[in-house]
């Protein structure tokens, strides 16, 4: 670290206040360890999928990606994540409304369910629901005599997905919320809103961001669901297989290239997700330094609103 | 609009806010509910807004004469100003000024216009013409609280209550603000209730003060005759500094090291607690015989325009602490160690009791 031993020469401070200047190697020692650490963990992988994915050339890449089974596979995907991101958007906004702003018996029994998708494995998840709703399950008779079939089919891998992406939403809802008083909700109650009113103009806007964010991230697995999915689906080709299963079934029969030609649809999810992610939190942070930034004076030369597309 | 609290009680677990409140104000009155923190004051403001609601013994809120103990504040038409602003943040000034006639439905929807044009009037009012677009975020605190004082008149409530309006501001915007309020005020005429825990605010804003401890009503009364005429040590004390000094009272004289005062407020006899405000704490340099006791000089402390100096009695070792100018320091020329006399202009005594 040249530059920082040209400070010290100049005698701006002592020498011996900083550690870091006192051994530089260990310093980038840690460094290099850290860069490969993450070059070997993340980056090989990553680069792995696409040159493994492109090995048979473009050509079988998108025969891979657009043969009727990998079709079903996306859009079984899209259909679960489209049905479990408004369920648990909805569910998680109703439940962090619920613990954050009421007092009740069993508060703490709530939250600690809306982790359990977190702290169980989500094979155990897949299991739970075959036990209720297979055919020998709980509610297997009563499905079967109503003609419902839930396991080994759509419906169960929907719910499986719901059941996994469950805690996101409430997740980043719920601190947000805690740490914000009641103070905006009972002006705009002062005010005459009704309680829809204060909630669709008061108290949404306020944690928008980090509902958003919570969306994005429950999003991201409902499309990488497997475990759960996995044990519900039961593999029927081209109806009941999500695009992970379908990269297993294909990487099984020795297709090395097309299960990671349809690998890299769901990693371009992935980036998409981190580059959302990433906005969002800038963001959601900028708003809140914003609210938070009581007794700032930017008086006179104020720039543009931060976020006039509210 | 008149308020009329009748015999208001709220428990909070076993925990006593209010105990047994009763308090009348007056249409277009600025009324000060002054006390400590715990003193209930800001607990009496949030029911008489409709977001806290009294313990159900009979304890009644009236505005008018109607009995509106149990309505909402939409129906109470109250306008409230929060000590933080809780401003909304993601709308403009202009928004959260507008926001309570645009959440009008049904048969009160007023329309886009109306709002419009009553929005800007009441940025006008407070002075804020020309921001009507910028986000909480970008004003100051004095400017942000007038948004919240826009915002709550807006609806054109019926009685304005203020929580700490000003408590989040530094001392120079507080007292502009304070002033400007006083003027608003005067022109607009709505009822006002106000709490603080500033004793000067208190005095200098509102019309009649009413000075709360431990969840009571310590006294009610205009600024001047709270702080001349106190009913209790609780109300001398808060209301601005004081000096206890022991004596011998016998009715209504008091004996303090052999020199004899007239005792105010209640007579007493045997050894009583007389209060005395350092500004009326003379100070001499030479006895004169009956009318002063002996003190010795401990600290002399200059702040601005006036000095606070503090004295030890010769006899007993009580600590007490004098108010002179500047010029009377000059005159004295006091320092620490030196012996001195002093006289007290005013002695206050208390009935026993009176006071919690």
């Amino acid at each position: 670290m040249p530059t920082r031993s040209a400070e010290h020469s100049a005698g701006s401070a002592p020498a011996a206040a900083d550690p870091r200047a006192a051994s530089p190697w260990l310093g980038r020692l840690l460094i290099a360890l850290g860069l490969a650490y993450l070059g070997v963990v993340l980056l090989l992988p990553l680069l792995a999928i696409f040159s493994e994915a492109l090995s048979k050339g473009w050509l079988a890449y998108l025969t891979a990606i657009g043969d009727r089974e990998a079709r079903v596979a996306i859009s079984l995907t899209l259909l679960s994540a489209a049905i479990a991101v408004p369920a648990n958007l909805v569910f998680g906004v109703m439940a962090a409304w619920a613990i954050t702003k009421f007092e009740f018996r069993g508060k703490s029994l709530l939250l600690t369910l809306i982790d359990l998708p977190f702290s169980v494995s989500p094979v155990i998840g897949g299991l739970v629901f075959v036990l209720l709703y297979g055919a020998r399950g709980w509610l297997g008779p009563w499905l079967e005599a109503h003609d419902i079939q839930i396991v080994f089919a759509k419906p169960g891998i929907v719910l499986a997905t719901i059941f996994v992406t469950l805690p996101f939403v409430v997740r980043e809802l719920v601190p947000l919320m805690q740490a914000q008083t009641a103070a905006d909700e009972e002006a705009a109650f002062s005010l005459g809103a009704t309680g829809w009113q204060i909630f669709r103009h008061v108290t949404l806007p306020n944690v928008k961001w980090a509902l958003l964010y919570g969306v994005i991230l429950c999003n991201a697995r409902a499309m990488g669901e497997f475990g759960a999915a996995s044990v519900v689906s039961g593999y029927i080709r081209g109806s009941t297989v999500t695009l992970p299963l379908h990269i297993e079934i294909v990487f099984n029969d020795y297709n090395a290239a097309g299960a990671f030609a349809c690998a890299t649809l769901l990693t371009l999810t992935a980036l998409a997700t981190l580059v959302l992610k990433t906005w969002v939190e800038a963001r959601g942070r900028g708003a809140r330094r914003a609210a938070l930034a009581v007794g700032a004076l930017p008086v006179q030369a104020a720039p543009r609103p931060a976020r006039s597309g509210a | 609009m008149s308020i009329d609290v009748r015999r208001l009680s709220k428990h909070f677990g076993t925990f006593a806010a209010l105990d047994a409140i009763d308090l009348q104000v007056a249409s277009g009155e600025l009324v000060a509910l002054l006390g400590p923190s715990g003193s209930g004051k800001t607990t009496l403001l949030r029911i008489l807004a409709g977001l806290e609601f009294p313990d159900d013994d009979g304890g009644r809120v009236l505005f008018d004469s109607v009995d509106v103990t149990v309505a909402t504040p939409a129906e109470r038409r109250i306008g409230l100003v929060f000590q933080h602003y809780a401003l909304f943040n993601h709308l403009t000034v202009a928004g959260n000024v507008a926001f309570g006639l645009r959440m009008r439905r049904g048969k009160d929807r007023v329309a886009k216009h109306v709002i419009d044009e009553r929005a800007q009037q009441l940025i006008d009012l407070v002075q804020l013409s020309g921001l009507e677009q910028r986000y909480p975020a970008q004003l100051s605190g004095g400017q942000r609280q007038r948004v919240g004082l826009a915002r709550a008149l807006a609806i054109e409530p019926r009685v304005l209550l203020l929580d700490e309006p000003f408590g989040a501001l530094d001392a120079q915007v507080r007292r502009d603000l304070r002033k400007w309020l006083k003027e608003l005020h005067a022109k607009i005429q709505v009822t006002s209730v106000f709490v603080t825990h500033d004793q000067e605010e208190a005095l200098e804003l509102a019309n009649r003060v009413v000075v709360m401890h431990a969840g009571r009503v310590q006294q009610i009364g205009t600024p001047d005759e709270v702080y001349e005429q106190p009913a209790n040590a609780f109300v001398y004390q808060f209301l601005g500094s004081s000096n206890v000094l022991r004596a011998r009272a016998d009715g209504r004289q008091v004996e303090i090291d052999g020199a004899r005062y007239p005792l105010e407020g209640a007579a007493a006899s045997g050894e009583v607690r007389t209060y005395v405000r350092p500004h009326d704490l003379e100070i001499v340099a030479a006895a004169n015989g009956g009318a002063t006791f002996a003190v010795t000089v401990r600290e002399v402390q200059v702040i601005g325009p006036t000095v606070r100096v503090v004295l030890q009695r010769d006899n007993g070792g009580d600590l007490v602490e004098a108010q002179l100018t500047r010029g009377q320091l000059a005159a004295l020329g006091l320092e620490a160690g030196r012996r001195v006399f002093a006289r007290p202009r005013h002695l206050k005594a208390f009935a026993p009791g009176a006071s919690s």
